[in-house]
């Protein structure tokens, strides 16, 4: 228990030194402390650190004033309301769409009530046309629909 | 503005659109950031990873989550900008923001370090991002951020006892990844 105690207290005796030492460098006072044996290495490893990260040195005022300016700007940019202008793409997807399913279906019906049948077998779900048609009619619009949105989506 | 403002406090000031706040904030963090990069790129291209950093915290600000540490949200974004950097220079980079040893030797091979720095600076900044994180962090806590070892302690909910002995660990650490190559 004794030798553990005796470890932690060198060890909080080492870590309390490189601390200073730390600080004394970061200060530049290292003049008026004396590393230790044991710290030696470890000042020299600070003091490259210290040379590397070079704290002492702030960043140019000229590039600090510029950047400012250009975060200010990115600022405003980020204020700005997201204003949705109609029609916006969405919109015109969809009213594209609608549009090529009631074109298909007006063209099919104006041709199909052109031609007068006579035929009573011929049972209509929609006026002159048969169900068929209609169906036949539905599938082409619904094409066509599919079509117009994937050729919006490209145009993007 | 109240310059005892919490960086959380400004951070919220900002994300409602109080631009003094956010300039408080860069004016506070940009040495910080600037000697952080400072230490992992090469010195002519600092500048210029700084600016990416700062333009990147910014447009991602509507993004902070205010129950977050703001520093440590900083400092991830700055990462992944250094990450970033590597990155366009082709010599990979791990996404997550870490820079691979074969990055900074690569750089410092190619010259882009000022010659006569290579050899001490390049071994420092290649030592230091083998280190695992919570000694880099520690690390740059007092160096580039200039906090005392007691102020590390309070950001950290440490004791003091507790940072100098991880800072120690640490610097041990780095000396034995330089060895005895440094004069």
């Amino acid at each position: 228990m004794a030798h553990t105690e005796r470890n932690t207290e060198r060890d909080r005796d080492y870590d309390n030194e490189v601390a200073e030492l730390t600080d004394a460098v970061l200060e530049g006072s290292t003049g008026t402390m004396t590393a230790s044996a044991m710290t030696r290495d470890m000042e020299r490893v600070i003091i490259q650190l210290r040379n590397v990260i070079d704290p002492d040195t702030p960043p140019d005022p000229g590039f600090s004033a510029q950047l400012s300016r250009r975060l200010g700007q990115e600022f405003d940019l980020l204020q700005r309301p997201n204003v949705r202008k109609w029609p916006n793409q969405r919109m015109v997807q969809l009213v594209g769409m609608a549009a090529a399913i009631i074109f298909v279906l007006g063209v099919g019906i104006f041709f199909s009530g052109s031609e007068v049948s006579s035929d009573s077998t011929s049972g209509t779900a929609f006026g002159d046309i048969s169900v068929v048609e209609a169906i036949v009619l539905g599938v082409v619009a619904i094409g066509t629909a599919g079509v117009v949105f994937f050729l919006s989506k490209r145009q993007r | 503005m109240n310059r005892d403002a919490s960086d959380e406090q400004l951070a919220s000031l900002a994300q409602q659109g109080d631009k003094e706040a956010f300039l408080a904030l860069y004016n506070r963090y940009l040495p910080k950031v600037h000697n952080r990069v400072k230490s992992r790129v090469p010195p002519q291209d600092a500048e210029d990873v700084t600016q990416e950093a700062f333009v990147a915290v910014v447009r991602s600000l509507p993004k902070f989550e205010r129950r977050a540490k703001f520093n440590t949200w900083l400092y991830t974004i700055v990462n992944r900008q250094i990450a970033d950097y590597y990155r366009r220079r082709g010599k990979g980079g791990n996404p997550g923001g870490e820079v691979s040893l074969e990055d900074v030797e690569h750089t410092a091979r190619a010259g882009l370090y000022e010659t006569d720095s290579l050899d001490e600076r390049g071994l420092i900044q290649k030592a230091l991002y083998t280190l695992p994180e919570h000694y880099q962090e520690i690390i740059l806590l007092r160096f580039a951020d200039g906090l005392s070892f007691q102020e590390i302690a309070e950001q950290r909910g440490q004791s003091l006892d507790a940072v100098k002995s991880l800072y120690r660990r640490a610097i041990e650490s780095l000396r034995d990844q330089v060895g005895g190559t440094i004069n």
